[in-house]
């Protein structure tokens, strides 16, 4: 076996789960997933700092001081755009990148930076959900072969009963398929019918906790909503915990229960999904809300940021946002603004407490502008209202 | 009303798959007006790009077209390869989904920009340069003049599309066919592509054929929709009418599934299945075995496309606003995100 010696579990109930050597029951009902009874968080990302390095370039700081935890059951959404990191903090929470700064804690201990080595038994709960479902499949395997597999790999090392056997057939029922799949190979099946394959394929090895890297973007709008109903069904029902990477704000909207924005490398505004809808505290928040096209709501153009994202490599001093920001002052050329708490705002009643973290000058102001609405994305191509632009300029 | 600058009719494309000749594109028809922009939506797999292709000339080897392709009243179908080429050069551009496509990665900006005009509007070098600046300051590249010496890896992927744009644009062509334009990039800078399409072509006049399967995309700049499944029509309109009241199960289907039209918190509800491959089109409507609401005579009979008024045309015989809502026919499925029938569970 590849397991390596592993701690004292200490206060979680991870130990409870049945070991790698123990006898385990077969496992027919897909309900039966336990979740980590973690006080808080199941995994956290804290200060996370990557920086990569190849010859003849500059540094690349792709990631620098990204705070961020997952709670069993908890589904967090990280949007921001192209290049801004995200991918790089997924697999920074899997120990998939060697970190430059901070710590991983998965289920309170630290997960080492392993890169494609193989996991230790208290890793193998936390799963990655690739984009492209075709490459994380093998082509030469018939589904059912796989999902056994995986089923193999959660419970140690216990082949289940047969590659379409009752344990696979639950498996792939859990993702709303049929038996008869197990017998074809990937390539037989849509991109949307892969994915729900892929995922049925992680859920067999039960994990805890799902890093899912765009795991909707290649799909057509009917599969994506089956797919992220299905991830957020899998989390509401069995407990687990899903940081679900996507730049696709309006799918994120809808089942994030938080959401975390990156803007070149730092987390710029996290947050409860409604409360950051309803009164974005960032201004590039509010721009990439802007930015998405309402079906529905024709003649509409949406609102663009101006500018490119610069290079990672020489990030703008000040805020990082401050050359593309609308309500871009002085100070925000020069200093960096630190992390503060959201302000209030207008949050609808009945939210949690916690409102979440913002890194902007002036974004009690921003707060008020309220929600991101028609008119603004009509009257200004920033989707601001103009006074308020125009004042500060 | 103006005559139409496109009018494509009856448009059909036969490919060969390994089990034999089947319909990609299956009787097409719709037009562009001058300056309007029509929107092509649907599925992958649905016929877009092949339309786009036939329309271009640009089909596969083995594809066979037939039907007619009026633009400015000449049929474009089984036109000779050259004057075709003249005539993409010229008059009808394309704006692909991957930038590089239509940007050699090697040559500087000015060559790519300077050739073209100079091929086929005969311009000298110092008149296509001028042009070629004006041509980088109107899709919004900053510094224009100090851009035409750079290579296109030096642009993001945002900018080098708006060269993109760019080249299709300097031969003034009539009809810019953009096939996901704007797919592989983020929101922030899709929006300023979509602002840019739309006052391009208030300046300069021309129409736009864009082809995504983003009904946001196409409901910010579309004037009308062209809802295309299994390479055929089902319905057709002004954008607002057809996203506001949607006729045909399908659009109903897709206006569903998308994370906007329900209120937040509430689950996005997936069409059943998924859009068939050539090789498994269904019989009778395309649509069939994904519809909520098929009657016996959908498995047989392909419903004729017809119009229901105010310049909207439907491809179904069942009228989803005059029956039972959907969720009669799902209660018997059990509301399950589905898959071909005997993949159902
Ligand atoms: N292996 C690598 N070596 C060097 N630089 C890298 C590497 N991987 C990513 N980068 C750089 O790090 C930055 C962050 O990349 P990352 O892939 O995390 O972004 P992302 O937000 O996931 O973007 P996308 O939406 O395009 O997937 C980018 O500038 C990227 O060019
Ligand atoms: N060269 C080819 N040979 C055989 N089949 C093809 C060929 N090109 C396309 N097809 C098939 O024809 C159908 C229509 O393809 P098309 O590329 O027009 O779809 P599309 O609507 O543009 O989809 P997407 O959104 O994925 O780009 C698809 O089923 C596709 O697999
Ligand atoms: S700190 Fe200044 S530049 Fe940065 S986002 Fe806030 S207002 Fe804009
Ligand atoms: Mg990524
Ligand atoms: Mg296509």
């Amino acid at each position: 076996m590849r397991t390596l010696a592993t701690p004292a579990v200490g206060a979680t109930s991870a130990a409870a789960r049945v070991g790698p050597g123990g006898a385990s029951p077969a496992r027919v009902d897909p309900a039966r997933v336990e979740p980590a009874r973690v006080d808080g968080a199941l995994l956290e990302l804290d200060k996370i700092a990557v920086t990569y390095r190849s010859r003849g370039r500059p540094p690349v700081q792709a990631v620098i001081g990204a705070t961020l935890s997952l709670a069993p059951g908890e589904i967090v959404g990280l949007v921001g755009e192209s290049g801004c990191g995200k991918s790089t903090l997924g697999r920074a929470a899997l120990g998939l990148v060697a970190l430059s700064g901070g710590t991983v804690r998965y289920e309170g201990r630290d997960v080492p930076a392993l890169g494609w080595r193989a996991r230790p038994d208290w890793l193998r709960s936390l799963q990655l959900v690739f984009q492209d479902p075709y490459a994380s499949l093998n082509p030469r395997r018939r589904v059912g072969r796989q999902i056994a597999d995986a089923i193999a790999l959660g419970t140690g090392c216990r082949r289940p009963d047969g590659d379409s056997g009752a344990e696979v057939v639950a498996a792939l029922e859990r993702v709303g398929l049929t038996s008869h799949v197990a017998t074809r190979f990937p390539h037989e099946f849509s991109g949307g019918q892969c994915q729900r394959i892929a995922i049925a394929r992680v859920l067999a090895s039960e994990p805890r906790c799902i890093v899912a890297d765009e795991p909707i973007s290649s799909l057509d709008v009917s599969a994506q909503a089956q797919v992220a109903n299905l991830l957020a069904g899998v989390a509401a029902e069995s407990g687990l915990g899903l940081l679900f990477v996507s730049h696709d704000l309006s799918v994120v909207r809808k089942i994030a229960d938080r959401t975390v924005v990156m803007y070149l490398g730092r987390v710029v505004e996290e947050g409860p999904t409604a409360q950051l809808w309803s009164a974005p505290a960032h201004p590039y928040t509010r721009s990439l809300i802007a930015a998405v096209p309402e079906p529905g709501v024709t003649g509409l153009l949406p609102a663009e940021i101006a500018g490119d994202v610069p290079d990672p490599a020489r990030p703008p001093p000040g805020c990082r946002f401050h050359p593309r920001c609308p309500l871009a002052v002085e100070r925000c050329r020069v200093d960096e603004p630190p992390e503060t708490a959201r302000p209030g705002g207008a949050a609808p009643s009945g939210e949690p407490a916690r409102s979440g973290r913002v890194r902007c000058w002036r974004s009690e102001e921003v707060v008020e502008l309220g929600k991101v609405g028609g008119a603004s994305r009509a009257s200004s191509p920033d989707g601001l209202p103009d006074g308020l632009a125009g004042a500060t300029q | 009303m103006s005559p139409d600058l496109l009018a494509i009719e009856e448009l059909t494309v036969r490919l060969r798959t390994r089990r034999g000749i089947r319909r990609a594109v299956d009787g097409v028809s719709f037009a562009v007006g001058s300056g309007e922009i029509v929107g092509l939506a649907g599925e992958s797999g649905s016929g877009k790009t092949l339309t786009a292709l036939a329309l271009l000339g640009l089909l596969p080897g083995g594809a066979r077209v037939s039907g007619r392709v009026m633009f400015e009243g000449r049929d474009l179908v089984g036109l000779d390869r050259r004057r075709l080429r003249e005539l993409r050069g010229r008059e009808i551009a394309l704006v692909s989904q991957d930038p590089m496509t239509a940007l050699h990665p090697l040559l500087r900006i000015d060559v790519q920009l300077t050739e073209h005009v100079r091929a086929h509007l005969g311009l000298s070098k110092a008149e296509a340069e001028a042009r070629a600046v004006e041509l980088l300051a109107a899709v919004r590249i900053p510094g224009p003049a100090a851009a035409l010496g750079a290579y296109p890896h030096q642009f993001s992927g945002g900018m080098r599309q708006r060269i993109a744009i760019a080249v299709a644009l300097a031969c003034a062509p009539k009809l810019l066919v953009a096939d996901e334009p704007t797919t592989a990039l983020d929101v922030t800078v899709q929006a300023g592509i979509l602002r840019l399409l739309d006052n391009l072509r208030h300046e300069h006049g021309f129409s736009v054929l864009i082809i995504t399967h983003d009904l946001g995309v196409l409901s910010a700049v579309a004037d009308r929709l062209v809802v295309l499944y299994g390479g055929r029509v089902v319905e057709s309109g002004t954008t607002g009418e057809v996203l506001a009241s949607p006729r045909h199960p399908y659009t109903r289907g897709l206006m569903r599934a998308l994370p906007g039209a329900v209120g937040a918190g509430q689950a996005m509800t997936p069409i059943a299945g998924s859009p068939p491959t050539l090789d498994s089109m269904p019989g009778g409507c395309h649509f069939h075995p994904r519809c909520d609401w098929a009657v016996e005579s959908c498995f047989t009979v392909v419903p004729a496309r017809r119009e229901i008024g105010g310049g909207r045309t439907l491809a179904c015989d069942v009228d989803p606003l005059r029956r039972e809502g959907p969720e009669t026919a799902a209660a018997d499925r059990d509301g399950e995100p589905g898959l071909e029938p005997e993949l159902q569970r």
